[in-house]
């Protein structure tokens, strides 16, 4: 146990993660935080709910557990689990209990992603009992005030099998995120990706032409965190062109038409 | 080879169809004289093209002449495609135009050739969408034009040879128009009026002495505006086309240095102008483009340029003035522009009523519709601010963008309705459009809810499910190695559900087997099993560390996997089953099929995947037939089996649409595994020539299809020998064949096991 010790400092945000407020967002979670209500931040990828975690974390100056979930997740995964030593069965906390235990926020990223069963698991620390119950030891862990549970969705390009049970839902105080508006997305990318304003805004421009082509088979638009990419990749000293094709225009589809329709935009601004 | 050995050749390719003589020797006459090489190559097509029209075979042997550049050329096979792909769509005349065109065929394959729309469609309409942020439909047309909701695109282009300028002039081309929209140079903002017969433009350009001199002046200083726009907007594309318009613009003056597109066409316009007029005037008409460049410019600063203008010159200077109009700038269309607004107004205030009617049907009975009101259309148009419906503006609940304000609620009888998020943006869209919202559409919606409440359900859910309007499917021509476009129609057709003891004597005559099939399939279905000995796990598998610790004590090296596992396999399958139901299975092979689904839908009862039931049948194309016998949704129960009983020999076996049409189905489906089984009791083969080689590469092209698309097929056929041609037609280790009928009803359960284990 001791090694774990010292692993719940590597998890201490030290410098100010850059985020740019879009609304009311932080008052929101910090109010939500003082009430010991757990969030639930819902928002299409990258645009920046992780970054938020983050933020937040360091202007709570509390530890910050991220668990990307999948559907392999089993509760053991999060909770903690036996482990064989030299012939001793020792036990070791999973990142949940760990967070519980030292008034960690534990962020379960992608929630929808892990088994429907898995999720149960955080029902009794995400209402007013903040508590878990940590069956196979046979103990129950009072989470201290300043621990705090963050999960994370998307609504939408997941299948209907894969939405958010009710009872889970109804714990929660959902902050919706969106892409920022486009002066302040253009500010994002300036600063991220360390690009002029006007690079900047034509990576944005870019963004917006992707979204506009969800009705023609594009299953996402460009997340703002692709745009960041792209925009540090020029500042590295690769070619415009080339940039957005590695980081926009070949992440985002696989089709053939619309690679070459993404490119024509490409080569449209530039 | 001479004019009886032709003939004798012909007749052998055509077979078994007769021919007049008369009518193959006249055909013939003109490749008589030609090298046997030439001959072979020109006959050769002949069984291609006969089976699609005799009459096109005659014309093509008889325009020879015409064809031979193609024969030289080696293109013949191509061509003959695309003269079949004519044909399809416009008939003979259609195939003989496309002879016509040969000369150009040639030149287009040989590189020498511009481009087509329906070619450079793919890239340019998922473009201009995400330009627009909204669907803009690209559609062909003689000329270029817009009507502001859709862009119209010249079919061919054929101003460069170059295949990839071709593209950017289209590109450039389409990039204008759209500017044009999202610049309201044809918008039709000043009549809010809902019945309006002309464009306001229409009535400005009237004010003109010379009315289209006036429309192609107001149309230059647009030009202007929108080329300045895109220099901005999309530096990368006026960049290239900067560099390509001088070629198609030959008084362009390219000495003169100009960084943008802009700069390049107000040059040409000024170096003509320098000829004619004096400074002062040239110092006037430089102003107004400027101003018209001005970012705040709108569509009303052209106007009182192209006023300004007009009168500083003689009507004949002008029109020298501006020259031809410029490729891109494209036909100035009122009259579609005004069709097309009046088309989604009315379009907009369908939906609206719709949409709005629905949500007042919805809510409690307290809300109370006046009929008074009911009336669609006010008889007297009344003025805006008495038609004005009262709406609540809001602020959506977006955190992002707060300027967006969309209305929240509207008020009926002083009621507060809340608007869903479709209605809100339709109301928006309207007040877009009109400025306001009409007070009259609010009463015709809560007229059309008052009239339909209490009024019986015209469609209710379960009257017309399952028929579909008629669908329509390529078919596979390997002779031309194409898709005749359009080719079948499939219909879905409902089966009569008979009662009869057929069910109740099968599940007694296989009871045996039921029970025991059940409890495999329920076997099947149990998804959670713990593995032992793993590396990692849940839980520590005490066995295995017990053999450890003893295993370390007796100084052997101890194992690390000491963990159990639980282990969840989703089955997430969706199945169809499709069954031929051709003249063919009549007698036993019909009955047992009819069995094998009983068996089947029996088993599956226990299993969570979802299965459906299919049946086809039909004769010629234009009839191929579906009958659903139980779709995916469908509960298993005395209606299917009412239906399955029902099942009885119909026509032929066109099995291709059918898979097709499965196809068509399993696109809705979202599932892991997608499996389609096909039960036939033998080839492919329909009325018309669908037989023999065709048929089983159509279906051998219908089932690649499939499995492009992600679905299993997997082929039973019932037959005394499996024959060689099945390989070919499902692939290897995709079918099994059956040649003992009785046996086939407790098989198709065991194959189904075996394929989904």
């Amino acid at each position: 146990m001791a090694d774990k010790n010292t692993k719940i400092e590597e998890h201490i945000i030290v410098d100010e993660p850059y985020y740019l407020q879009t609304a009311e967002e932080v008052n929101v979670a910090m109010a939500a935080y003082t009430i010991g209500a757990p969030l639930l931040l819902k928002g299409p990828t990258g645009c920046g709910k992780t970054r938020f975690m983050q933020y937040l974390a360091w202007k709570l100056q509390r530890p910050l557990i991220t668990v990307s979930c999948h559907d392999d997740l089993s509760t053991s995964d999060l909770v903690g689990r036996y482990l064989i030593r030299g012939g001793e069965a020792v036990w070791n906390d999973g990142p949940l209990t760990l967070a519980v235990r030292k008034g960690a926020i534990c962020y379960l990223d992608e929630i929808v992603e892990a088994r429907k069963d898995t999720t149960v698991v955080i029902h009794p620390l995400a209402d007013d009992r903040r508590e878990l119950p940590v069956e196979k030891k046979g103990e129950l862990i009072m989470a201290p005030p300043e621990f705090m549970l963050a999960v994370s969705y998307n609504p939408g390009y997941q299948s209907v099998l894969k939405d958010l049970k009710t009872s889970t839902r109804q714990r929660f105080i959902a902050l919706s995120f969106d892409y920022p508006s486009i002066e302040q997305e253009v500010k994002i990318v300036q600063k991220e990706g360390n690009v002029d304003i006007e690079l900047a805004g034509s990576l944005v421009k870019l963004a917006h032409m992707t979204r506009g082509l969800k009705d023609s088979g594009l299953v996402e638009g460009a997340s703002t965190r692709l745009l960041i990419q792209a925009g540090q990749l020029v500042a590295q000293g690769i070619p415009i062109h080339l940039a957005c094709r590695v980081a926009i225009v070949e992440p985002l589809t696989d089709d053939h038409e619309l690679m070459s329709a993404l490119d024509e935009m490409v080569s449209s601004l530039w | 080879m001479q004019i009886t050995t032709l003939i004798k050749q012909f007749f052998a390719l055509v077979e078994p169809s007769l021919p007049n003589e008369w009518e193959v020797e006249d055909s013939l006459l003109p490749l008589a004289n030609q090298q046997e090489r030439i001959q072979n190559i020109i006959l050769a097509q002949v069984p291609v093209i006969w089976p699609v029209s005799n009459a096109l075979c005659f014309t093509f042997l008889t325009r020879f002449e015409e064809i031979l550049p193609l024969v030289e050329s080696g293109f013949l096979a191509e061509w003959v495609k695309e003269l079949l792909d004519h044909y399809e769509k416009g008939g003979l005349q259609a195939a003989q135009s496309c002879i016509s065109r040969i000369p150009y065929f040639i030149s287009h394959l040989q590189g020498k050739r511009g481009l087509n729309f329906e070619e450079a469609k793919g890239r340019l309409q998922p473009y201009i969408n995400g330009l627009a942020g909204r669907e803009i439909l690209l559609l062909p047309a003689e000329n270029l034009y817009t009507n502001t909701s859709a862009i119209f695109v010249p079919q061919e282009l054929r101003l460069c040879a170059d295949r990839e300028q071709c593209f950017l002039l289209y590109k450039f081309m389409v990039s204008f128009q759209w500017a044009s929209i999202k610049l309201k140079t044809l918008a039709i903002k000043e009549s809010s009026d809902l019945a309006f017969a002309t464009h306001p433009l229409d009535t400005f350009f009237a004010s003109f002495r010379d009315n289209i001199l006036g429309s192609r002046l107001y149309h230059f200083c647009e030009t202007i505006r929108i080329t300045h726009f895109l220099d901005q907007e999309l530096p990368g594309l006026m960049r290239q086309v900067k560099t390509l318009l001088p070629a198609f613009l030959p008084d362009l003056n390219t000495r003169a240095e100009c960084s943008t597109v802009t700069e390049l066409l107000q040059n040409m316009f000024f170096v003509r102008l320098e000829h004619n007029v004096s400074s002062k005037t040239i110092a006037l008409v430089k102003q107004w483009l400027s101003t018209c460049k001005e970012n705040t410019a709108d569509f009303t600063v052209s106007k009182k340029a192209a006023k300004a203008i007009y009168p500083l010159f003689k009507e004949e200077t002008l029109y020298q003035l501006l020259g031809m109009p410029l490729f891109f700038q494209g036909e100035l269309r009122l009259d579609a522009v005004v069709a097309a607004v009046l088309e989604k107004r009315k379009q907009d205030k369908k939906h609206f009523l719709d949409a709005f009617s629905t949500l007042l049907l919805q809510l409690p009975d307290t809300v109370t519709f006046s009929s008074e009101n009911a009336s669609d259309e006010p008889q007297s148009p009344p003025s805006h601010s008495a038609d004005q419906a009262r709406i609540v503006i809001g602020n959506k609940n977006n955190e992002n963008q707060p300027h967006l304000s969309e209305p929240v609620y509207i008020q009926i009888n002083n009621q507060e309705i809340k608007l869903t998020d479709e209605l809100a943006s339709l109301a928006q869209d309207i007040i877009d459009d009109l400025g306001y919202l009409p007070e009259h559409y609010v009463s015709s919606a809560a007229g059309q809810a008052g009239q339909s409440r209490g009024a019986p359900d015209l469609y209710p859910a379960a009257q017309g499910a399952g028929i579909i309007a008629p669908v329509v499917y390529d078919e596979w021509d390997y002779r031309r190695k194409g898709f005749r476009k359009n080719w079948c129609v499939v219909v879905e057709k409902q089966i009569e559900p008979v009662q009869s003891t057929f069910i109740a004597d099968t599940l007694k005559k296989y009871r045996g087997q039921i029970a025991r099939l059940r409890y495999q399939f329920e076997v099947m279905q149990t998804s959670e099993h713990f593995i032992r000995r793993q590396r990692d796990g849940d839980d520590i598998d005490f066995d295995a560390l017990v053999e450890s610790l003893a295993d370390a004590l007796a100084g052997y090296p101890p194992s690390d996997r000491l963990f159990i596992r639980l282990l969840r396999d989703q089955r997430d399958i969706a199945v169809l089953f499709l069954v031929d139901m051709s003249n063919s299975t009549a007698g036993w092979v019909g009955k047992s099929i009819k069995e094998a689904l009983v068996l089947l839908s029996e088993a599956m009862e226990m299993l969570d995947d979802r299965y459906g039931i299919y049946g086809f049948s039909g004769m010629r194309r234009l009839r191929c037939e579906i009958f659903p016998i139980k779709t995916i949704e469908e509960q298993y129960d005395t209606t299917v089996q009412q239906k399955i009983t029902g099942i009885g020999p119909r026509e032929y076996t066109r099995m291709a649409p059918a898979i097709r049409h499965m196809n068509a189905l399993f696109a809705d489906i979202e599932a892991k595994l997608k499996l389609l089984i096909i039960l036939s009791d033998g080839k492919p083969e329909d009325y018309d020539d669908y037989k023999g080689k065709y048929a089983i590469e159509d279906t051998r092209q219908a089932l690649l299809e499939a499995k492009s698309q992600g679905v299993h097929p997997f082929c039973i056929t019932i037959d005394r020998h499996a024959q060689t041609y099945m390989a070919h037609m499902y692939g290897p280790a995709n079918y099994i064949f059956v040649n003992d009928v009785v046996r086939l009803p407790s098989l198709v359960p065991e194959i189904y096991k075996v394929l989904t284990t």
